[in-house]
């Protein structure tokens, strides 16, 4: 399973992503909604972990244009205000809403039930 | 030159004034309370970290330097929730009293910090000149949610993270507070109604210079007995 975590609590991503890279995971992580799109144009991610409130683009728009450019990929979002009004934007269409702060074993469980996606990945696109 | 729909501040906790503290008071805690959450889920994910390291078979040069990392940022991320905290606690006391004497140029700090944890740490530049002489008899939790409001305004009208200049200045006992590079020459969106309604509480007065790009707020010297001295309100 390829993941893309995006945050821009820059400390706070990269420690999670080395603990997802840790149990076999392979991760990745970016700091804002810019540097999310310009990975997912360079590798194909079956999982998204989408931090709702960003500076620029938040995480709900984030997922809009994630999914135009990666169909099939697959969302989590995650956020520190734990309100009712996000938990209503991450939940729409079946996304699931993460709080800090994360366990990372149920995290990893949510993760697993996605599994890899079925679209190409990176390697093909470069093949063509 | 408009008017500002001038109300009078009283000490009693009744009426605009008691909604305007209670609603600005819940909007800074919450973002307070969430700034605190990222602090302490980047400590708690660290703390994780380095229990996942200790459990490596073998220790190398480079998982010791790994460990040392999240003892850095456990430590830092700790120091930055002690100095969120303490913003909360200094906010906290500035409803202590409905009016008091308020170093303008303390209070305008406090409130760009707080307004950067609401706006994703967007920065703002707080100068003083007067070297905290600019002190005035106001209330200052809603000078604080006036400043909040502009900023927040200018926040969302910019779009961007180059720095709001905020610089304090003392005329004849009062304050002036000018603002900026505010992202709009429209005083309607640089100080939209809710805004105007608390400068108007705290009789204050404003003018934007729309080719210099600057918001001058000004206060009077009391709340109690005085008005702005460029009386009227606003002036475009």
């Amino acid at each position: 399973v390829r993941v893309l975590l995006v945050d821009d609590e820059e400390r706070f991503v990269s420690v999670l992503t080395k603990r997802l890279r840790l149990r076999g995971i392979d991760a990745e992580f970016a700091l804002s909604g810019d540097a999310a799109l310009a990975a997912a144009r360079e590798r194909r991610f079956d999982v998204a972990l989408l931090d709702v409130k960003m500076p620029g683009m938040g995480g709900i728009e984030l997922r809009r244009r994630l999914e135009a450019l990666s169909p099939g990929m697959k969302f989590l979002f995650v956020t520190g205000h734990g309100s009712r009004d996000d938990y209503e934007a991450g939940t729409t269409e079946g996304a699931i809403y993460v709080a800090k702060p994360i366990e990372i074993d149920d995290l990893i469980e949510v993760i697993g039930r996605y599994g890899p996606g079925d679209g190409e990945r990176e390697e093909d696109r470069e093949d063509d | 030159v408009t008017g500002s729909g001038r109300k009078t501040v009283k000490t009693t906790e009744s009426g605009p004034l008691a909604d305007e503290r209670i609603e600005f008071s819940g909007k800074v805690i919450a973002s307070i309370s969430h700034e605190l959450k990222n602090a302490l889920a980047t400590v708690g994910e660290s703390a994780g970290l380095l229990s996942d390291l200790l459990k490596e078979p073998e220790v190398d040069d480079e998982l010791r330097q790994e460990m040392r990392t999240c003892g850095e940022t456990i430590s830092d991320e700790l120091k930055r929730a002690f100095a969120i905290i303490r913003n909360l606690n200094t906010f906290a006391h500035t409803a202590d009293e409905a009016l008091r004497e308020t170093d303008i140029a303390r209070m305008t700090e406090l409130i760009a910090t707080l307004s950067g944890y609401r706006s994703n740490a967007r920065p703002v530049h707080v100068e003083d000149p007067t070297g905290g002489a600019a002190k005035v008899h106001t209330c200052p939790l809603l000078y604080q949610d006036l400043v909040y409001g502009i900023l927040l305004a200018a926040f969302r009208l910019r779009g961007q993270n180059d720095p709001i200049e905020v610089t304090i200045g003392s005329r004849e006992g009062g304050a002036e507070i000018r603002f900026r590079e505010l992202g709009s020459n429209r005083l309607d969106e640089v100080l939209a109604e809710p805004e105007r309604r608390i400068l108007g509480m705290l009789h204050g007065g404003v003018t934007l210079d729309a080719e210099a790009g600057v918001l001058e707020v000004r206060l009077p010297p009391s709340i109690e007995t005085g008005n702005d001295p460029d009386a009227g309100g606003t002036h475009e």
